[in-house]
């Protein structure tokens, strides 16, 4: 039963991470970004290539690779994204989708087909009470999870980038005509964003397989975590994740593997059809 | 001709958003088939209220009449049906759409609306099709929008955009018409003829109107009874001339705008 | 012979994926709502035809009803299938903002899809049907039933076309635009957007089952890969291709995406290997999507609109097309 909690907190801690860059994305620009869980799949195989191919130590390759995916992210942000601004919101989300394809398509053509694991020493399991309950490398995710919801909420909440994010997020002329660097600002939203989607996507490579799908498997994962949290909520968008990530972890024991993403899905469902705002909500929006 | 009951009641309505306390215990009493104004600063609380009405908002508590029937929390396409109209602050047309076209969307109750009947029964749809454009343009001929008929409303100037959204009200007049601040961004013309129409609703149609304004002159000329709002609540009501000699009123509204005129 | 084959092949293609893109143009460019779960109703309209006319199961492959009706009375029954689930989908999500159909849709394609795949019992997973009928193969046999398949589906998209449009100048059209345009001003006219969203909705997934149920036709087999969201997209790239809002648009965008795309398979390449061809050809259509979005907004057809197609098509001698203004070319809203 252990297993199966520290599992699901496991698989919650990555897909918190994804599913806060999205959720800030979202914040900021305003569309939901379907091509953001591919920079997991761009981190995961830079690290493969870097690690398998190149020979480098997997540390450091994870480090280049989250490095790498930042770039990325916040290139085609520059390049697809930021010229539609002002157009309808749904026009960036379907341009996100053609993006997804395209990073998907460009990482099975530059590293081919198939399922990559990376070169990593073997991790010690750790066990309470001489029940084992996962390796080092699995808990290590779950604490690095927890040091970066510390380290955005500090963030957030008391560096001047972050307040002035959020002032941006909520009424961007506003925010702009208070002396707020938008141009800055947004740089950093991306690249914050994009790093946490590498860093989740390096330690799926390490802690288990990277495989050149993973990019759409998450994506539903991560909208419905944003959707549960509130789309408008980045803690919202958290304790979703997790929830999430326990819920189809947990849900193993009780019905078959195939089925946890159903029983995700059929609570999107639920939770859309009786409180849309999510669990927590975000800044109310005004009707007229 | 005057019914003894109020067009539209609104009795103790309150509405809070977090905190903040948009709506105070809001009653008033709008007489059928004359034109009430709602005046008062700025977040006092005066769309809210219409917003609360029409549907757009669920008050938190309080009670909304309309000719007698509880109408709270309808749904605001019911209360369109019924006969309770509005119009918004920002021009707000289907701007992607010309004209004519959106005269033609303002019409309910015709069977090409309904996508059984569009194949079911052709003919008729047709028929009514036919009907509903020609009334169109006998409105656009009215507010004077003809040759404009084929524009998109998206490139109408602001004075334009109130006319069309009159005459879209009129493609199926309301009991009750409920505007929002129409005189905004209008040139001393354009305001004229605001308010020529505004009065013939009242006096040819038998329309009840609640205006919401802040230009003191168009008010005066067209309201027959003003309330005026402050902070979420009614400071004050009754015929124009008695209100805005009210001190408390002065003070909170008419006052502080003679110093910044 | 073999070039009136690969024609036929090609046409009756561009019919299936047509058809889909003047539903989902009636859904999303006339009504606003994002759907991203196209593939689920054209693979329940596939498989709603499958069981409706395969003859039951003889334990060769297993599938969970099979019921021998004749091959039209199957598609109509297809076309039913996608309209209940339709039916369950908006009323659920329509209620809201159009992100949640979009994100709902994805996943309620990716659902059924992994249903069908785990659940053998329902329609044999991954291995598919093999057999599913095709109209008239047991009067006209080989090649000449490519030719009239394509006939048949060309014929259906024709009457499906007529059927759209006069649904998308109906009041009914006008409405859903209404709602598209301005909801807030939409309410204010009387119109009930929920019920209206969800008809439209609804009455759209009918033709995205058809579509289904012509594409088995294409194929003679079935498997859960009709369900994939590679379907959804191309459906989309061909309608922004041929603009949104624009009717003939949507066709004109399928011939031009789907000419393409199969033309280039029949290209000899043969330094790419197949699973590279398959990559290469996502990254193009990604390249290519964004491309549109960003430099023709208003679609590669540039003369069409949406706001356009309602209006001159409404058919009304007196109502005639605004010129193209400068605010039009711009962001629609």
């Amino acid at each position: 039963m252990t297993v199966v909690i520290f599992s699901g907190l496991v698989s919650g801690s990555v897909l918190l991470l994804a599913t806060v860059g999205f959720e800030l994305v979202r914040r900021v620009e305003g569309f939901l970004n379907i091509a953001h869980p591919q920079l997991m799949v761009v981190a995961g195989f830079t690290a493969f290539s870097l690690n398998r191919q190149a020979g480098w130590n997997w540390v450091v390759a994870c480090v280049v690779a989250v490095l790498i995916t930042t770039v990325v992210g916040v290139v085609t942000a520059r390049i697809v994204f930021w010229p539609l601004r002002g157009r309808p919101h749904y026009i960036p989300m379907i341009a996100s989708v053609g993006l997804a394809y395209f990073i998907n398509a460009m990482v099975e053509l530059l590293t081919g087909h198939g399922v990559k694991t990376l070169d990593v020493p073997l991790f010690e399991t750790v066990r309470i009470n001489d029940v084992p309950v996962a390796g080092v490398d699995r808990i290590a995710v779950v604490v690095l999870a927890g040091l970066v919801v510390i380290a955005l909420h500090l963030w957030l909440s008391r560096s001047y980038s972050g307040r002035a994010l959020r002032a941006m997020a909520s009424n961007q002329a506003l925010a702009e005509v208070r002396g707020v660097n938008t141009g800055y600002l947004q740089y950093l939203a991306w690249a914050v964003a994009s790093a946490l989607a590498g860093l989740a996507g390096v330690l799926i490579a390490i802690t288990a397989r990277i495989y050149a799908e993973l990019g759409w498997d998450q994506i539903l994962l991560v909208a419905a975590a944003a959707i549960i949290g509130g789309l408008g909520s980045v803690y919202g968008a958290m304790v979703a994740s997790v929830v999430v990530g326990l819920t189809s972890s947990v849900a193993t024991l009780v019905i078959p593997t195939q089925y946890t993403q159903l029983l995700v899905f059929a609570v999107i469902g639920l939770v859309v059809f009786l409180r849309p705002e999510g669990l927590f909500s975000g800044p109310k929006e005004r009707v007229a | 001709m005057n019914r003894p009951s109020p067009a539209i009641e609104i009795r103790n309505v309150t509405k809070s958003f977090g905190e903040l306390r948009a709506l105070d215990g809001v009653s008033m009493s709008i007489a059928a088939n004359g034109v009430t104004g709602l005046i008062g600063p700025n977040g006092s609380g005066k769309t809210t209220l219409f917003n609360a009405v029409t549907g757009f908002l669920k008050p938190d508590s309080g009670t909304v009449l309309f000719n007698g029937r509880d109408v709270t929390a309808l749904p605001t396409h019911t209360l369109a049906r019924l006969g309770v109209k509005r119009t918004f602050q920002n021009i707000a047309d289907l701007s992607g759409v010309s004209v004519i076209e959106n005269l033609l969307s303002s019409v309910r109750g015709v069977p090409g609306e309904s996508l059984w009947r569009v194949f079911a029964s052709p003919r008729k749809v047709a028929a009514a099709e036919d009907r509903v454009v020609e009334r169109a343009w006998h409105l656009l001929d009215r507010t004077g929008l003809s040759r404009l008929a084929n524009t998109m409303a998206g490139d109408l100037s602001i004075g334009q955009g109130r006319l069309l959204q009159i005459a879209r009200l009129l493609m199926q007049p309301p009991r009750v018409l409920m505007l929002d601040e129409p005189s905004s961004g209008l040139n001393p013309d354009d305001q004229h003829r605001l308010s020529a129409t505004v009065r013939e609703l009242r006096d040819r149609e038998d329309m009840t109107v609640l205006v919401i304004e802040h230009n003191m002159a168009f008010i005066n000329a067209i309201s027959d009874e003003l309330y005026v709002m402050h902070d979420g609540k009614v400071i004050a009501h009754g015929e124009a001339s008695a209100v805005v000699r009210d001190p408390l009123v002065i003070e909170t509204y008419l006052g502080a705008r003679r110093v910044d005129a | 012979m073999n070039v009136l084959l690969i024609v036929a092949g090609i046409a009756t293609l561009v019919a299936v994926y047509s058809l889909a893109a003047l539903a989902l143009n009636f859904q999303f460019g006339v009504g606003g709502m994002i759907n991203f779960g196209v593939a689920a109703f054209f693979g329940v309209g596939a498989y709603g035809y499958a069981f409706a006319s395969m003859p039951p199961s003889d334990g060769w492959y297993t599938y969970a009803i099979g019921l021998a009706l004749p091959w039209w009375v199957g598609a109509l029954i297809g076309g039913v299938a996608a309209m209940l689930l339709a039916l369950l989908v908006g009323l659920v999500t329509l209620r809201i903002g159009g992100v949640y159909l979009a994100v709902v849709s994805l996943a309620l394609a990716e659902m059924v899809r992994q249903l069908f795949i785990n659940e053998p019992a329902i329609a044999n997973g991954n291995r598919g049907l093999l057999d599913v009928p095709v109209p008239l193969s047991d009067v006209i046999r080989g090649r000449e039933l490519s030719l009239v398949i394509a006939a048949v589906a060309l014929g259906v998209l024709a009457v499906a076309y007529l059927v759209v449009r006069r649904a998308t100048r109906s009041a009914f059209g006008r409405n859903l635009l209404a709602i598209n345009e301005n909801e807030a001003v939409a309410k204010s006219l009387g119109i009930d957007v929920y019920r209206t969203k969800v008809k439209g909705f609804v009455f759209a997934a009918f033709f995205m089952g058809i579509a289904g149920v012509m594409y088995v036709w294409y194929l003679s087999i079935l498997t859960p890969t009709i369900f994939s969201v590679n379907i959804t997209f191309t459906v989309f790239i061909a309608l922004i291709i041929g603009g949104m809002g624009s009717n003939p648009g949507a066709v004109a965008g399928t011939a031009i995406l789907i000419g393409l795309r199969e033309g280039v398979t029949y290209l000899k390449v043969d330094f790419i290997a197949p699973e590279q061809l398959a990559a290469l050809q996502d990254a193009v259509q990604g390249l290519a999507l964004i491309a549109i979005l960003l430099f023709w907004p208003r679609g590669l057809l540039r003369r069409s609109s949406r706001m356009r197609e309602c209006l001159v098509e409404s058919g009304h001698p007196q109502v005639v097309a605004p010129a193209m203004s400068a605010s039009a070319t711009g962001a629609s809203r």
